[in-house]
């Protein structure tokens, strides 16, 4: 299962965050300085993963912005990278060619994504097409509120 | 250029703003309120400080209260303030002001504010929210509505936004939900559900049985991704309890294999791999099922392997990541090794990628092979050490997990040795909790031998900063440590932790104190906890010397202001143990530092060490009692409180109770049978004051209110008979004296009473753990109940390791080359090189590969005891055999043959064939007898050309002429005489019990005589041989020492009077079965030392006897001849004896006068010259003048015939002159006169030994 995702930007400054495991802010805020300096310090070309406490963490980094994943030991390293990989497709497709600056300003429109994406810590859709149909609905009645009934 | 870049983009905003504003009115009613929004984003971009940061967050949060404390502002401000107030939660700061406002937003019609509401709460919510509640509301709303956006929304949030109390508000409509038309709502029901689950844990399934027909029916919906959610819950389930779902693994097999097939809608391949999240959760799912299941297993192998062969066609991540799945699930469910070797191949493909995420999992894949095949790693060796040595810790971190997981009891050295390595170097304190872990479980379960143990973990210990070390593990040491036999042992851990001791004050002295300070500091309390223990239990095996340094280095400890009380409550036991050694000695001077120590710690804030203080105090005062209190090495004496304490104690109080006409003292369990006791009691209480005294017995009153609570129930029972014998006179009066003798310190202090009762062993901090029965086996400890489940493993581990060798010793061409270990590793080497093409290897690294595969390749891990047997197999087909009849015969005299060599090898053959069966052992002894005639036959013809002297040497060594002549064999005798026929007939008076085949070929072997276990030659039935080495008629001159004694073995030796001129002397060897059982495999072997040649009467030169098996009351002896080296103080022959697991040393300590002897008388000729020659000159002045009368006395007081049994005095010159020495070695030349001796040796040491004693004589004398 995973317990967090974050999305920092390579100057350490935190873009999105998401928690599946309740932890205080305390924590939340502590975890993702240390994890920042681990995962920002580490040199390139090494594994993409970490252990971490009792977790693991697997990261990723596009452009300037670091995917990271935070998930229990027994987890599969690899899929919980394509797992990541899949969510920049989804936001690759959906903003078009996405960049960081996509995400610091809609990034509520990120959580929406994230949300059809995982749910409680689980990957639940692996169809692009099906996560990007229905944020694409919910768009529509955000413009038309009127129009309750949209076909899938 | 960090800064720039997150500056960049929003220059890059600003110069479109004015471009892009006017589209964003258009789209967005409200533009300013988003521009407020990308105000904030900009400024916290541009900041360079977490001050700054800070400041803009705070204004931010006061302008949203102020945006929300508006009322009639509109839904679409309140959203965009909502969305703000994410952002500043995303950054780390608390917004609880807006909860409110989130909540009522979900209650809004537009779906986009209720997305929004549900958004920020179940972003900013903490977990267990009182808010909560007011949300079911809502949300129970949004679940009933007809669009399906908003149940899909409400769902979602429902994710996060419940908790135990709100989840039967729920329930029923999400189980509804799980039906619903539309599949994503499904899915996202069933979702809901599995983290309904996990909130409730299982009394949501047990309760409802809907619950669990509707989880199984979503198994089969129609769309997989809701299948998929299903399969989540499951996975769940199986981790909590396979049998409730164990009837579904025939279904899960056919969805795997349907998946894996590409049954799936196109939508759900992902990069080539059909659904590989739902492949691997599926994988997960059968492993958690399978684990030991045989029958579920079986079920899985053939789609595992299709899995398997599908996830191969595409090389990338996702493949992998299926692949890796595979082999992990087929190594945890019941494995099929075929399978598992058939993926070898693919992990090379891992493992020599180019990308460490891809070695990583390589190494992860053999660490699940290696618990299954360890033998399959083999060929991996090299990736593995490179991954090593790589710059990533990740991967490296995973390879040392491999390391341990195939540590066995070849490679734990290294692997150990690696380990700490890694240990030192680790700074994160979470890999470090886990290595201690490990390297103590390591070197629990494989330890080779004591001293690695013993040096592995006080390394631990001392690296062990942060107290990460199990105390288990470092008591765990002690134990060892005190129940072990081998003196050596101790002094090795004795010197072990002097050294260390030393090491730390060396280092203080030389910085100055605020450093010292700091290094006592860092020394781990637990090292200094053992430390201390260990050497003051052991300080006894050195010199004072020794003993006076630890004192003061210990007392120097306790100084020290940072030691936690109970590590000092450790060094004060050491100290008053050392001060009871020290009072044995006299030795005043610690005395008072003792007390300053003492008066010190009465202040202590710990009460066991106040106790203990006040305690030493008034045992300081009687230095003897002190010693009895602390014996001597008696860690693991057992104290027989029953026998000694409480008897002594009974029978004095029922000699006081007779001499004063009291009633007598009724036993405790006798008492408490009587009913009638408490009313006796009772009733009698004033006028019966022993009944009294009873009561207190069993409820002291305690008078004293620092009593140790920690003292053992058992003292606490005995406090009564002192405190009060003592304090009531009139009912149990003990005169003074007695009191002394019980409890001194009655008189004195109330606080005392205890110390005199106090159990020694139970050494008053009850920390220290009582052995209670033998935790400890060649395998490591096993006295943890953790560590029992081991045990009957490991101990059939030899069986099943001897079943192996039997399999390997037959037909060794119909086998795999992997029967031999060393042939294997150098396969393996081979297999590796052509494997890897042409990579260059690092002679460095194939030695540590060597080192750390060592045995792996085996199909099983070797137990010791089975590759001794594999040593000993091997070695014996280069010696000639032991226990055959030409073990006696001196070859060097015979000059061996080829024939001779072949019998010998069919011996071998047979032996190892057999592996020293009982029954075959006849087959050999019968082979001997053959080849003692063939022998008898060689020698007989040399005997034609060589000198008599071979056969009368045989002949005085063997008896085996007799034993030839029981077997009616025609002898061929070389000295038949009628002397040796006589013998035979009194074998077989002396022996009815033996039968002729034991008889055959047991010359090296006796009986006893009668039941009776003290080695004495008197009780045992003397065959021939024996009786050529000593005298019959004058038994009683040899005496035999014994030297180990214990339930099934003992050993003793006799020193045989004869000596030769070479200062050499015959010991007959005695190794005594006293056991029920036989005995096999004894391997008896002598050290090499600087002082001795010992040499053994067999044909082979090699210092060892081995006994292949030792009937029970069979009593085996061997004549060893020692001669004389070198001269030393404690010349000692040390030897090892090997038998059943049993690893035991032995000492036989030798003093100078059994080797020297008198030479022939010497003229005064000769005396002058060698008094000429030698130069190592002593004097001895004397102190006083004395008289000729005197000195008379005193030579004959010197009794210089007691140290030197033969001595030669001359009288020249009115100068006594006295020389003693042996053969040519050893000189020793004296000169008495008036006022000194001097003495001369030819030997340095020699003289030394003669100069102390003299000394110790003449002080002793004055």
């Amino acid at each position: 299962m995973i317990h967090f995702l974050l999305l920092l930007s390579r100057q350490g400054k935190t873009r999105l965050t998401k928690w599946y495991s309740p932890f205080t802010n305390k924590e939340k805020s502590r975890f993702t300085r240390e994890i920042g300096n681990m995962v920002l310090n580490r040199p390139p070309k090494l594994c993409n993963f970490l252990e971490w406490k009792e977790y693991k963490i697997i990261f990723k980094r596009y452009a300037s912005l670091y995917f990271i994943v935070c998930c229990d030991r027994t987890d599969n390293e690899l899929i919980v990278l394509e797992m990541i990989h899949h969510f920049v497709e989804i936001l690759d497709r959906y903003f078009g060619n996405v960049c960081e600056l996509d995400l610091i300003f809609n990034f509520h429109k990120a959580y929406y994504i994230l949300d059809e994406l995982l749910l409680a810590g689980e990957l639940q859709e692996t169809s692009k097409k099906t996560v990007l149909r229905l944020i694409a609905q919910q768009d529509a009645q955000q413009e038309n509120p009127s129009e309750h009934k949209v076909d899938l | 250029m960090s800064s720039s870049k997150s500056f960049n983009p929003i220059q890059y905003f600003e110069s479109n703003s004015k471009v892009q504003v006017p589209t964003w009115i258009k789209t967005l009613q409200n533009a300013i309120l988003d521009l407020d929004f990308y105000e904030l984003v900009k400024n916290i971009g541009e900041s360079k400080s977490r001050e700054e940061e800070h400041r803009i967050i705070k204004a931010e949060i006061i302008k949203l209260k102020h945006s929300f404390s508006q009322s009639d502002s509109s839904k679409e401000k309140l959203r965009e303030c909502l969305i703000r107030m994410i952002y500043c939660h995303m950054l780390g700061y608390d917004v609880p002001f807006g909860h409110v406002h989130a909540l009522n937003m979900t209650q809004d019609q537009n779906i986009l504010n209720k997305r929004t509401g549900y958004l920020t709460l179940s972003l900013c919510l903490p977990e267990q929210h009182e808010l909560l509640i007011m949300a079911v509301n809502s949300i129970q709303k949004g679940l009933n509505s007809n669009n399906y956006l908003e149940q899909c929304s409400s769902l979602t949030a429902l994710t996060k936004l419940a908790d135990k109390e709100t989840i039967p508000a729920y329930l029923n409509k999400v189980i509804g939900l799980v039906s619903h038309a539309k599949p994503i709502v499904r899915k996202k029901a069933v979702t809901v559900l599995h983290r309904f689950l996990k909130l409730m844990g299982d009394e949501l399934v047990l309760q409802d049985n809907q619950l669990n027909d509707k989880l199984r029916y979503t198994l089969c919906d129609k769309d997989p991704s809701v299948m998929s959610a299903a399969i989540c819950i499951f996975l769940d389930l199986s981790t909590r309890s396979v049998d409730s779902i164990i009837d579904l693994v025939p279904s899960f097999v056919s969805i795997l294999k349907q998946v894996a097939e590409g049954r799936l809608p196109k939508s759900f391949i992902y990069h080539g791999i059909h659904h590989p999240w739902l492949q691997i959760n599926l994988l997960k799912l059968l492993s958690n099922l399978g684990r030991g299941n045989q029958k579920a297993s079986e079920h899985m192998y053939q789609v595992l392997l299709f899995t398997l062969n599908q996830s191969l066609k595409f090389k990338n991540n996702a493949g992998f990541s299926v692949l890796y799945q595979t082999i992990k699930t087929l190594t945890t469910i019941v494995p099929n090794l075929p399978l598992i070797e058939s993926c070898m191949k693919n992990i090379s493909f891992l493992l020599n990628s180019k990308h460490n995420n891809l070695k990583y999992f390589g190494i992860k894949a053999l660490t699940s092979i290696v618990k299954v095949s360890p033998k399959s790693i083999g060929q991996f060796q090299f990736e593995v050490i490179e991954s090593l040595e790589s710059s990533d810790e990740t991967l490296k971190r995973k390879s040392f997990d491999l390391l341990y997981r195939m540590t066995n009891h070849n490679n734990i050295g290294p692997i150990c040795s690696k380990l700490i390595e890694q240990w030192i170097q680790s700074k994160d304190y979470h890999l470090k909790v886990e290595l201690t872990a490990k390297i103590t479980e390591l070197a629990d379960k494989y330890s080779p031998n004591d001293l690695w143990y013993i040096d592995t973990i006080s390394t631990l210990l001392y690296l062990d900063k942060s107290n990460l070390l199990n105390p288990q593990s470092a008591y765990n040491l002690i134990r060892l440590i005190s129940e072990e036999d081998d003196i050596n042992i101790k002094q090795y851990s004795f010197d072990l932790f002097y050294s260390k001791l030393l090491n730390i004050n060396n280092n203080n002295n030389n910085n100055s104190d605020k450093d010292k300070d700091q290094q006592q500091l860092e020394l781990p309390n637990m090292f200094i906890q053992i430390m201390s223990w260990i050497l003051s239990e052991y300080s006894f095996l050195n010199s004072n010397q020794y003993l006076s340094t630890i004192f003061s280095k210990l007392c120097d400890l306790m100084e020290n202001e940072n030691l936690q009380e109970s590590t000092k409550s450790w060094i004060l036991n050491a100290i008053i143990k050392l001060s009871s050694q020290q009072a044995v000695n006299n030795n005043s001077n610690s005395k008072s530092s003792l007390m300053i120590l003492c008066k010190k710690l009465m202040r202590s804030k710990s009460l066991v060490n106040q106790q203990h203080s006040f305690e030493l105090l008034q045992l300081l005062q009687y230095p003897n009692l002190l010693s009895k209190l602390y014996p001597l090495d008696a860690y693991c004496e057992d104290l027989d409180l029953e026998n000694n304490l409480f008897k002594s104690l009974e029978n004095h109080s029922r000699k006081e109770i007779k001499e004063n006409g009291k009633s007598n003292y009724i036993p405790y369990d006798k008492r408490k049978s009587t009913p009638l006791i408490q009313d006796l009691i009772v009733s009698n209480s004033n006028s019966n004051n022993f009944k009294d005294k009873e009561l207190n017995f069993f409820y002291p009153i305690q008078n004293n209110i620092t009593t140790l609570e920690l003292v053992q129930p058992i003292i606490k029972e005995l406090v009564p008979i002192s405190n009060h014998s003592g304090g009531n006179q009139e009912l149990v009066p003990i005169n003074d004296q007695s009191t002394k003798q019980i409890s001194i310190t009655n008189n004195n202090n109330n606080n005392n009473s205890l110390v005199p009762l106090s159990n020694p062993t139970q050494t008053p901090t009850t920390i220290v753990p009582k052995p209670t029965k033998v935790l400890w086996t060649k395998k490591g400890f096993i006295g943890n109940k953790s560590n029992t489940v081991i045990e009957p493993q490991q101990s059939q581990q030899p069986n099943q390791a001897n079943q192996n060798n039997q399999q390997t010793q037959i037909p060794q061409q119909t086998q795999q080359p992997n029967q031999n270990n060393n042939n294997n590793n150098n396969n393996n080497n081979n297999n590796n090189n052509s494997n890897s093409g042409k990579k260059i290897l690092d002679p460095e690294k194939e030695k540590l590969a060597n080192d750390l595969f060592g045995g792996i390749s085996e199909s099983k891990p070797l137990s010791i005891s089975e590759r001794l047997n594999q040593k000993k197999t091997t070695s014996n087909l280069k010696t000639s055999p032991v226990k055959t009849i030409d073990e006696i015969i001196d070859l060097s005299i015979t000059t061996p043959t080829s024939n001779n060599s072949t019998n010998n090898n069919n011996n071998n053959n047979n032996n190892n064939n057999n592996n020293n069966n009982n029954n075959n052992n006849n087959n050999n002894n019968n082979n001997i007898l053959i080849s003692i005639d063939s022998d008898d036959s060689n020698i007989n013809n040399n005997n034609n050309t060589n000198n008599n002297k071979s056969n009368s040497f045989l002949d005085d060594l063997l008896g085996n002429n007799d034993n030839n002549s029981i077997l009616d064999r025609k002898p061929i005798s070389l000295n038949d005489n009628d002397n040796n026929n006589d013998n035979n007939l009194q074998l077989i008076q002396h022996d009815p019990i033996l039968s002729p085949s034991t008889l055959n070929n047991n010359d090296q072997f006796l009986t006893w005589k009668k039941n009776s276990d003290e080695l004495s030659f008197k009780n045992f039935n003397l065959n021939p041989t024996v009786s050529k080495i000593i005298d019959k008629n004058n038994l009683d001159q040899y005496s035999i020492n014994t030297i180990l004694k214990n339930q099934s073995i003992i050993v003793g030796y006799c020193q045989l009077p004869t000596k030769t001129n070479d200062d050499q002397i015959q010991i007959i060897y005695l190794i005594s079965n006293c056991g029920r059982e036989t005995i096999s495999q004894i391997n008896h072997t002598f050290e090499s030392n600087e002082f001795f040649n010992t040499t053994l009467n067999q044909s082979n030169s090699s210092n060892g006897i081995v006994i292949d098996s030792l009937e029970s009351n069979l009593l085996y002896y061997h004549l060893v001849k020692i001669q004389l080296k070198k001269i030393g103080f404690n010349i000692n022959l040390n030897s090892m004896i090997k038998y059943q697991q049993q690893n035991l040393s032995l000492t036989i300590p030798f003093e100078i006068n059994h080797f020297l002897k008198n030479n022939e008388n010497i003229n005064e000729n000769q005396f002058n010259q060698y008094w000429n020659e030698f130069k190592n000159e002593k004097v001895i002045e004397f102190t006083k003048e004395f008289d000729d009368t005197f000195r008379d006395q005193l030579i004959q007081d010197l009794n210089i015939n007691d140290i030197f049994e033969d001595s030669n005095s001359l009288c020249f010159n009115n100068q006594l002159e006295i020389q003693i020495g042996s053969g040519n070695n050893f000189i020793c030349l004296y000169k008495f006169s008036i006022d000194n001796i001097i003495f001369k040796t030819n030997d340095k040491n020699f003289s030394e030994i003669i100069y102390r004693f003299l000394f110790k004589k003449l002080n002793s004398f004055i």
